[in-house]
């Protein structure tokens, strides 16, 4: 089965399924690849591939072992191209989740099976070791000293054969594709270690290391199952949202019967119902019903969301307490949790400037380590002949490249599988090392520092009115339409208070009338009002009821009117409000020393209003992109590292110009978003978080890298100068590595970080959330 | 020190047999899960 497993033929239709094609000819395909044990490997396959005609990039990520290849279509084969990795030593194959999962749940069975292995029958080794070390003190009969060595020597065996076969393999495969990495050295001190130990143990002079090769590969081996589980809680993030979505829908067809279908049959346009406690199976928008959503699949946060008729919703979401009746608007393919699993694997597949840097330095390392011990072998084999080959095993053995090719790359998996937990969607990773430089954060004001939705902000009204009783009216004049203004009238309304509304008229761009119990109305800007009163009344002269002056301008907030037969009974007032920890964060900014700048393409009396209630001194309004992104380059100019948090999707070349950019991932469509990061949570406070992770995860680079220096500059003379035995050297080796990789995966921990949940200081911010538990 | 011609084999077979167990849990899942069943027995369950 494994035979069909690695070089399979790919049919065309299957092919579609993985390749997507690119411009120019181009197609690119995500692969999984075995058999990679360290970044030596990795530079390895990266040369070998590239060097393929038509192959026009390659890119491995350490963290993952996947790859993303991007070739000439015309030119080769993809079947070819995944013979290639074969033939390297590397079978590789279209990447999917559930391939790879189970991939790496059989990789892990393997990794925990040698493990225990090792571990069993490095204790009974260890258990003869300690009677032969008596031995030597109180006297040992030879025959006795024999026996043991041999039960010993058995007993290695299977550890050498079976427990430390992924070092061969690897040190294998580096060696194929010529290429250093720490599988060499590895791989080669265990064999000359237990060549060395038959041949004490076959009646020459010498010394056994039976028990130094067992603790050996059972340390390395725990060293490298910890990088395992860092790929696979960041794997399992991405494949929990792929399987939130269900495998079956319940659609409604034409002629309204209800019918249960496969998810991969809906089509754009379907309408199907979801029950209370049913998760959602398509992006839509919902049609009919009032209900609240749980997202926290994709978003990381609990708190349900309300939702009513004319709102955007995604599958992988559940609904909480009424029926719904969606209009599938994207096939599940792009839909928003595929998407973000999309962006997140593909920001894993992208190695940072500081992983490459790791790699090459440790492969240099490693190159110097061999012919380290290649001269010191030969001068102490001049010198002391009994004393080379334990010189050498040591040599070999305690020089550990782990800070680099081990925990450098799972520090990032770490962090990644963190942020993407909290609903932060990192695209690229050398954010990380970029946001340290930072020092100006810049701001794009709709959508980002405020809602980028309308609110009602003012209501007037006539005499004899209510603003409660307006409101419904307003509310149930808009009821069924998706208009940004209708929801702002829905927002603050019981949806149980609404009433029917008959003959309901919309006209875009003005508003609507329609019959409420059996008065007409009409709500919409001052021209349509104006138009419905004139025709009604045929006078040109708007009537005033009260002293109340509806008609003054707005402000910078847009008005809506009310209207009935009589007259104007209602002015409301509607403005873009502020995110609730948009003021939190900007002084969280501004305490930590950052620079910041408000650039907006909105009205500057509006921009000035919201910066002074943020506390912004450095803000430009009525800005074109092009302006923006003047203004960009000339903070850039005064020496200063920009960040910029827009939406992602009008401001994309502001954004690149910045050195780190963060988009809010309000967006339904994030393809198109361009930025290092989406903060999917649309909580600006997540800025600070990032911050505060990717300070985090440079400093445990730094750690390690510190760490292994000062190790290896130490360690490394003493085992040349003949200091340290093999035995020693195995448990140095061993406990720098674990040493590097739980430093690592320290990042993993969730511990809180300061701003985590931003207290909203008024507790009905969200009148959506009111409405959905009342 | 003729005891070790008894001793020795069955510290061996111990030790297959142990191997044996590990292999047969872990293929068995059991170490697949480490977190859920410590937060499984907060959840109701349905009867």
């Amino acid at each position: 089965m494994d035979e069909t497993l690695n070089s399979p033929v790919y049919s065309q239709s299957l092919l579609s399924r993985y390749v997507a094609e690119r411009k120019n000819g181009l197609c690119q395909v995500s692969l999984a690849i075995n058999g990679i044990s360290c970044a030596g490997c990795i530079a390895g396959i990266e040369r070998k591939i590239s060097e393929i005609p038509h192959v026009q990039s390659i890119e491995v990520n350490p963290a993952t072992h996947r790859a993303s290849v991007i070739w000439k279509k015309s030119g080769l084969d993809f079947n070819q191209l995944i013979k290639q990795f074969s033939e390297i030593g590397y079978p590789a194959r279209p990447y999917q989740t559930r391939t790879e999962e189970n991939e790496l749940e059989k990789e892990r069975h393997q990794a925990l099976v040698r493990i225990v292995t090792a571990a069993a029958l490095g204790m009974q080794v260890m258990m003869i070791a300690t009677a032969l070390y008596f031995g030597d003190y109180s006297g040992m009969d030879a025959g006795l000293r024999s026996l043991l060595e041999r039960a010993a020597m058995v007993l290695t065996i299977p550890i050498m054969v079976f427990c430390a076969r992924p070092f061969f393999v690897g040190a294998w495969n580096n060696i194929k594709s010529r290429n250093m990495g720490m599988d060499v050295p590895v791989s080669v001190a265990l064999i000359a270690a237990f060549a060395g130990s038959i041949w004490t143990t076959l009646g020459h002079p010498g010394q056994i290391y039976y028990e130094s090769i067992a603790m050996f590969v059972f340390l390395l081996l725990s060293a490298r199952f910890l990088e395992l589980s860092a790929r696979r809680t960041s794997l399992q993030n991405v494949s929990k949202m792929e399987k939130s979505i269900p495998d079956s829908a319940f659609l409604e067809t034409e002629d309204g019967i209800v019918i249960r279908v496969d998810v991969l049959d809906l089509k754009p346009g379907d309408i199907v119902l979801v029950g209370p406690g049913d998760t959602l199976p398509a992006d839509g928008v919902i049609i009919e019903g009032t209900s609240s959503t749980n997202d926290a699949i994709l978003t990381g946060e609990s708190k349900p969301v309300g939702h009513c008729p004319g709102d955007s919703v995604v599958a992988g979401s559940i609904n909480i307490e009424n029926h719904l009746k969606i209009r599938v608007s994207t096939i599940s393919d792009d839909n928003v949790v595929n998407q973000i699993a999309h962006l997140a694997t593909s920001a894993q597949g992208k190695r940072s400037n500081m992983s490459r840097l790791a790699d090459r330095i440790a492969s240099h390392f490693v190159a110097a380590v061999l012919l380290l011990a290649t001269t010191a072998g030969v001068i102490w084999w001049f010198r002391d002949q009994q004393l080379w080959l334990p010189v050498v095993i040591s040599t070999l053995v305690i020089a550990c490249p782990c800070a680099l090719s081990l925990a450098t790359p799972a520090a990032f998996t770490a962090t990644m599988a963190k942020l993407t937990r909290k609903g932060i969607i990192p695209i690229r990773s050398d954010f990380l090392e970029n946001i340290k430089d930072v020092n100006h954060f810049v701001f794009d004001k709709t959508g980002t520092l405020t809602r980028g939705e309308l609110s009602i902000v003012n209501v007037e009204t006539a005499e004899n009115w209510t603003r409660e009783s307006v409101s419904i009216i307003a509310a149930s004049l808009n009821r069924t339409t998706r208009h940004p203004f209708a929801r702002a009238f829905l927002k603050n309304i019981n949806h149980a208070q609404l009433i029917a509304v008959e003959n309901l008229l919309h006209t875009p761009g003005g508003g609507f009338t329609g019959v409420v119990k059996n008065k007409k109305y009409a709500l919409g800007s001052i021209n349509f009002i104006n138009k419905f009163i004139n025709c009604k009344q045929e006078t040109k002269q708007l009537p005033k009821t009260g002293a109340w002056e509806w008609d003054r301008p707005g402000q910078n907030r847009s008005i809506s009117l009310l209207a009935d037969d009589s007259g104007i009974i209602a002015r409301f007032e509607l403005l873009d409000t502020l995110r609730d920890d948009a003021k939190e964060t900007i002084g969280q900014l501004k305490t930590r020393g950052y620079g910041i700048s408000l650039l907006s393409g909105d009205d500057e009396g509006v921009v000035s209003d919201i910066s002074k209630q943020l506390g912004i001194d450095n803000y430009h309004g009525n800005l074109s992109p092009a302006q923006k992104h003047r203004h960009l380059e000339q903070i850039k100019k005064t020496g200063q590292t920009v960040a910029m948090i827009g939406d992602g999707l009008n401001d994309a070349p502001v954004l690149a110009a910045a050195s780190v950019s963060f988009a809010m991932g309000e967006s339904s469509d994030l393809s198109k978003i361009h930025a290092d990061v989406v903060l999917l949570n649309n909580r600006l406070s997540d800025i600070i978080t990032v911050i505060e992770q990717a300070k985090k995860t440079v400093r445990v680079i730094h750690q390690n890298l510190a760490w292994a220096m000062g190790y290896n500059l130490l360690a490394i003379p003493a085992a040349i100068t003949g200091m340290i035995p093999p035995w020693m050297a195995a448990i140095g080796m061993s406990a720098s590595s674990l040493i590097v990789s739980f430093n690592a995966l320290r990042l993993r921990k969730s511990n809180s970080i300061s701003v985590e949940n931003p207290t909203s200081d008024d507790g009905s911010a969200d009148p959506l959330e009111a409405t959905s538990y009342s | 020190m003729d005891i070790l011609y008894i001793l020795l084999p069955i510290s061996f077979i111990l030790v297959t047999i142990l191997i044996w167990v590990i292999i047969w849990a872990v293929n068995n899942g059991q170490f697949d899960d480490l977190d859920g069943p410590a937060h499984r027995i907060l959840e109701d369950d349905d009867e």
